[in-house]
């Protein structure tokens, strides 16, 4: 049975090798002390116990009052690093020695002292294809004197895209997908003079934004500019495709996806009732490698 | 790093220091350490590559110290805290490192504890608590060193830190309750500065004075009845000498009685009683007491097992001595203020072959007295006033005595002593001379004999009257004369060692039961109608506890606010004002999370949502900082968004 969040221990002591030896002179101290009585043996006993509760009480300070935000990219390519970065907000006192590590990313950053807000930022490795649901944050402390390490762990819910890793297609599944030619489209995506302003479309790149007018309207618009005619090509993944082929589609798709943006090509995507408009530019791209990740997932 | 080391290398030199001032510790280990210390202090560390064959002799010598213990030539505690410290040398001379440095840590926490064992002086408080701060401070400078970061506001939390952790372990000392018997701690010896005092067995005229300027004290006695003066100026006896050689008086050996109690006079109801504790710089095996002392009683040595009671030896000329060696003794004795009257029991009146002129000046000086008071008197006077106190004298001179009388005419209270003894019997008045202490200033409640207060007079036997006591030295010159300075400091020290012993080293259950009394006992009730008596002591203790609680928090949490980053107040406010519309993200949610909730919604306010979202983000990861005022005119547009909006809704809400 789980028990409700408030009344599961959010703090977690260790043990540290040198706390240990420490708590067994401890020990050896106090029971020296009330065998013979001798009086400076109990001063010395008091003063290693006050010890050991100054290292509680400090190592407490530390990790209360703290604020971690994950900060990751748009998505990460599978097999490759990247790099996530943590926000850490103190707002009480100061925090020092603060490990924090995401246990399901692999990626573990020091932070030496923290006061008021600071950036740490640590690698990662993506595992596999598809939306990666991180959960907790692990906070840990040795301050003071590296006898005991405080953890806490933190909820900082968060999903991230892991992009399909850009692979060659196997010759048989090309034949298999037919191109598809989805015609022209709109011609006001460009660079050119500017043409207008409409709504920013979902996922569109946000460098288009005119923040004035949006902060007039109240919503975000986009300028249009001419451009010139493109090529376009929409890619389409087979709803078949199961397991390992899937994993291939979806890598060649994705090294395709790159080539024919790099060339200043359209590019378009169906599949899994996904269809995604062709369209250029990084955030175009950050949106069909997103979809292509998550191509065949149930959750 | 290497400050770092010197930080570690300094609580190693306390934590060995306070087993060093013991003097316990055999002085070819002590030579070990403190030649590893120094080296490592420097730099150099030369077992750093060589560990087997060190550690194998490390064993050697651990089998070594086991077998001079079982053989009896050393104590246990002493061969443990002498295999620590050898630990201590062998890490300290090893490769600095995490495991190196707490391995250095622990083997001086080990012979700190070592030296509670070993010690009972207040050194031992002080090296505890100087080595508890810097181990703590190394400890935490050493998780943040490797990373280049101001230790100071750290080092500022654990210095108040520390600071709390010992008051907390002086209540721990009070409170805690001592279940045992306690066994005062072992008295230390003489420590480092050996033993001091001017009382040897025998009065020689060949040496300087220098020990009256020496203010260490060598003995503490409580008096009953309490004299409640200042300064006792009293004459303390140790020991009577009868044979003079020309040069030196010189002691006689022989035994004369045994025991527990030794009576060398009758004891009378009117005796002033003495509890003597002799300290360990005194040096000497004679027991001392106030003139004239009648009984030596519940004489103890002190030691690591606790008080022993040891027999007393009585010599000739009432000397009595302890028949144990101890650092340190205490014992009880009776003195009577009455002149005593026993027959001379040897030959006081035999002399040497001496300077002629020496009778001649005796008999010139007596004139034409015939009663030997008088003589005596004279002869007294005479010296005190002709002949000056002096410290710092001539080198070695062939007649010591003739030099004093009739050339220098100055000398110390050996030379007047011996020269009133030596005319007092060329007139056939028998004499010797006593040596012991003159003096005792008080200290607390006790009076306390110092080094320098050792000096030497005379007793003369007048037939019809006793044994009288005769001084010829100047006054100025009986009692110890140190700088008024080191007086001072001398007595400050022995206050707190006064204190020290009463409250910590022999503080007892008994000490516990009556502390919680004081506390319960209602000397002045306060009452209130309709509440009971309520303690009145307990209430100020606790009022005065809670207070330095309150103070102490208020100081701790006061900190240097920093201003936090301008986007994150911009989203500090932003976030406030979604919370007044009740679309504020839930513990759980992320603000990417609400405007996309938002967006799918098509809620009225998603765009204004996701344009602050996306200017917060830019402003505080994307480097385009929000420009003067763009912060409050983009918070003034979403509340006039979220105002059209509620206007909207109550529209609405009144047209359905």
């Amino acid at each position: 049975m789980k028990l409700p969040a408030r009344w599961r221990a959010y703090r977690r002591l260790r043990i540290t090798r040198m706390g240990r030896a420490y708590l067994l002179v401890t020990v050896g101290v106090g029971i020296g002390a009330l065998n013979t009585g001798n009086n400076l043996l109990f001063l010395v006993l008091g003063l290693m116990l006050a010890i050991v509760v100054l290292s509680g009480v400090l190592s407490e300070r530390v990790v209360r009052d703290l604020e971690v935000r994950r900060l990751l990219p748009e998505g990460a390519f599978a097999g490759d690093t990247f790099r996530v970065r943590f926000e850490v907000a103190k707002t009480k006192d100061r925090g020092f020695a603060l490990q924090i590590v995401d246990e399901v990313l692999g990626a573990s950053a020091f932070l030496p002292q923290v006061h008021g807000s600071a950036m740490v930022s640590a690698v990662a490795k993506a595992p596999a294809r598809g939306p990666l649901a991180l959960s907790r944050v692990r906070v840990s402390t040795l301050f003071p004197f590296g006898l005991f390490e405080k953890i806490r762990d933190m909820d900082v819910p968060q999903v991230f895209t892991i992009w399909p890793r850009p692979q060659q297609f196997p010759v048989e599944i090309l034949e298999g997908i037919p191109a598809t030619v989805d015609g022209r489209t709109r011609m006001r995506n460009g660079d050119g003079d500017l043409a207008g302003l409409r709504d920013l479309a979902a996922l569109e790149d946000a460098r288009r934004v005119h923040w004035k007018k949006s902060a007039s309207a109240l919503k975000l618009l986009s300028v249009e500019r001419d451009r010139e005619d493109r090529s376009q090509f929409v890619i389409v993944l087979p709803a078949a495709l199961l397991g390992s082929q899937l994993e291939l589609a979806c890598s060649g798709a994705a090294l395709v996806t790159i080539q024919l943006l790099g060339r200043g090509a359209d590019v378009g995507l169906m599949a899994s009732g996904t269809h995604i408009r062709p369209s250029h530019g990084r955030a175009h791209q950050g949106r069909l490698l997103t979809a292509l990740a998550y191509v065949g997932c149930t959750q | 790093m290497k400050r770092l080391l010197v930080v570690r290398d300094s609580a190693a030199a306390v934590a060995f220091g306070s087993v060093a001032l013991t003097g316990t510790v055999p002085l070819w280990c002590s030579a070990i350490v403190v030649v590893a210390l120094g080296l490592s202090l420097v730099g150099v560390h030369p077992l750093a590559r060589q560990r087997r064959w060190t550690v194998l002799s490390l064993l050697l010598v651990a089998v070594g110290l086991v077998v001079l213990t079982f053989r009896g030539y050393l104590e246990l505690p002493v061969a443990a805290v002498s295999f620590t410290a050898l630990v201590l040398a062998h890490r300290l001379a090893g490769a600095p490192g995490a495991s190196t440095d707490a391995q250095v840590l622990l083997a001086a926490l080990l012979l700190t504890a070592g030296a509670a064992t070993l010690s009972g002086d207040i050194w031992f408080a002080l090296c505890l608590v100087a080595f508890t701060f810097l181990s703590c401070s190394f400890l935490c400078l050493s998780i943040l060193s490797a990373h280049r970061t101001d230790a100071a506001p750290a080092l500022r939390q654990v210095g108040v830190g520390m600071i709390a952790a010992v008051i907390g372990a002086c209540v721990f000392f009070v409170v805690f309750p001592r279940v045992s018997w306690n066994l005062a701690a072992r008295r230390g010896g003489p420590g480092v500065l050996g033993q001091v005092t001017g009382l040897s067995d025998r009065v020689s005229l060949t040496g300087s004075g220098n020990i009256k300027t020496n203010p260490r004290a060598v003995a503490k006695v409580k008096i009953e009845p309490d004299p409640l003066v200042r300064e006792l100026g009293a004459y303390w006896i140790a020991r009577r000498l009868t044979q003079f050689n020309g040069t030196a008086w010189l002691p006689e050996s022989s035994v004369v009685g045994r025991g527990l109690t030794i009576d060398v006079a009758p004891p009378t109801a009117s005796d002033v009683i003495q509890t003597v504790e002799i300290l360990p710089a005194y040096g000497s095996p004679t027991l001392v007491a106030i003139a004239q002392p009648t009984r030596f009683t519940g004489a103890f040595g002190l030691s690591a097992s606790g008080q022993v009671p040891i027999a007393l030896v009585r010599g000739v000329g009432d000397e009595v001595h302890f028949a144990a060696d101890f650092p340190q003794y205490s014992y009880r004795a009776r003195s009577s203020s009455r002149v005593r009257a026993d027959e001379p029991q040897s030959d006081l009146l035999t002399l040497p072959p001496l300077d002629k002129r020496i009778a001649s000046l005796a008999r010139t000086i007596v004139g034409d007295a015939t009663e030997p008071h008088v003589r005596a008197l004279r002869l007294e006077t005479y010296l005190k006033r002709n002949y000056s106190y002096a410290l710092d004298l001539d080198g070695d001179v062939q007649s010591p005595l003739a030099n004093f009388l009739f050339d220098s005419k100055r000398g110390h209270c050996e030379y007047f002593a011996t020269a009133l003894a030596v005319m007092l019997r060329s007139l056939d008045i028998p004499s010797r001379v006593v040596i012991g202490f003159y003096g005792g200033s008080r200290v607390g409640d006790r009076y306390v004999l110092r080094a320098g207060d050792a000096h030497a007079w005379v007793e003369a036997y007048v037939p019809g009257r006793g044994w009288e006591t005769l001084d010829s030295t100047p006054d100025a010159g009986r009692a110890a004369q140190p700088q008024p300075f080191l007086l001072a400091l001398s007595d400050l020290v022995l206050s707190i060692e006064e204190a020290w012993r009463s409250r910590v080293v022999d503080y007892a259950f008994a000490d516990q039961a009556e502390l919680a009394r004081s506390v319960a006992r209602t000397v002045r009730p306060l009452s209130f109608p309709g509440l009971p008596n309520l303690p009145r002591n307990a209430l100020i203790y606790a009022s005065l506890t809670l207070v330095v609680i309150v103070i102490a928090a208020r100081i701790g949490r006061r900190s240097e606010k920093k201003p936090r980053h301008p986007a994150t107040k911009f989203l500090d406010a932003f976030l406030r004002r979604l919370h007044r519309v009740k679309l504020a993200p839930e513990k759980s949610d992320t603000l990417d999370a609400v405007a996309e909730r938002l967006s799918r919604q098509h809620h009225p306010l998603a765009g204004a949502v996701d344009v602050a979202r996306r200017r917060y983000f830019e402003a505080r990861f994307g480097r385009v900082p929000l420009r003067r005022g763009e912060a409050r005119w983009l918070l003034k547009s979403f509340d006039a968004a979220a105002a059209r909006h509620r206007a909207t809704r109550s529209r609405e809400r009144r047209t359905s």
